[in-house]
């Protein structure tokens, strides 16, 4: 149970769970390094360093979050670091590698979308791909709108589903 | 019909309606006259360029075409530099793709 890992009965305990604990985590942080650069080797699409980049990061959101949900208080900024070392790496990849097809380019403006509108809704439904909720449309005006749809038609473009 | 044709022309009408708003501005004249002459050209220039937004590209350049009003409209100082920066490369990649 993660609350017995966080328990701290003595100093000595306290401190040599904390590190354990923050190795597991700088760990977890670490591991999809490996699995993204590996499906860069098996993908073929011209955009495929680019997807594999934001699948990583996509999965170090959900990992962040998922650590957060187990940690006491949600942890604190040192358990964080790892995970937010990881996802500014991530990002500042997706940002340094170009978009070759609508399909790169459809990601790079997801990702301009959620720093632009800079809500957590927003940057579930641009990161995540949930849906947009009632209450993040009324919110956004005119450009914010054009914008997503401009996502939308890109992505349609990349489909193949228009001319 | 060229596709996305009616986004290459509401591109025009929009560059046409910011050209002219840019060309009126006199800076020496503080008339409530030329005022009055800038706001309605800079109101013309934003209905040109909303007419542009509500347009669905469908075709990679009518895509570049309006990220290019985009990028004009939410890199004038809304958006960090970097990303206006970003957005001006997509909007170039867009239409050479």
């Amino acid at each position: 149970m993660v609350d017995s890992v966080h328990s701290t009965t003595s100093p000595a305990v306290g401190d040599s769970a904390g590190i354990a604990r923050r190795r597991l985590l700088e760990a977890v942080a670490a591991a999809p390094v490996i699995a993204a650069t590996a499906s860069v080797a098996a993908a073929t699409h011209d955009d495929a360093e680019l997807l594999a980049a934001w699948r990583g990061f996509q999965q170090a959101h959900r990992e962040f979050e998922a650590a957060c949900a187990l940690l006491p208080n949600g942890g604190t900024d040192e358990d964080h670091a790892p995970f937010k070392r990881r996802l500014d790496a991530l990002q500042a990849r997706i940002e340094a590698i170009p978009a070759l097809e609508m399909a790169g380019v459809a990601l790079k403006l997801r990702m301009l979308f959620a720093d632009h509108v800079e809500t957590d809704a927003a940057f579930r439904t641009a990161i995540f791909n949930e849906p947009m909720s009632a209450q993040l449309a009324d919110e956004m005006d005119f450009g914010d709108h054009v914008f997503w749809q401009l996502i939308e038609n890109v992505e349609a473009l990349a489909a193949g589903a228009v001319a | 019909m060229t596709a996305d044709a009616a986004i290459l022309d509401a591109f025009a009408a929009w560059q046409a309606a910011r050209q002219a708003a840019k060309a009126i501005h006199r800076p020496d004249d503080l008339s409530d006259a030329h005022d009055r002459l800038c706001h309605g050209a800079w109101v013309a220039e934003s209905e040109a360029g909303e007419r542009l937004a509500r347009l669905t590209a469908t075709t990679p350049n009518g895509a570049a075409l309006q990220l290019r009003w985009l990028h004009t409209r939410l890199g004038e100082g809304t958006l960090p530099f970097e990303a206006e920066s970003l957005l001006g490369r997509l909007a170039g990649t867009l239409a050479t793709a």
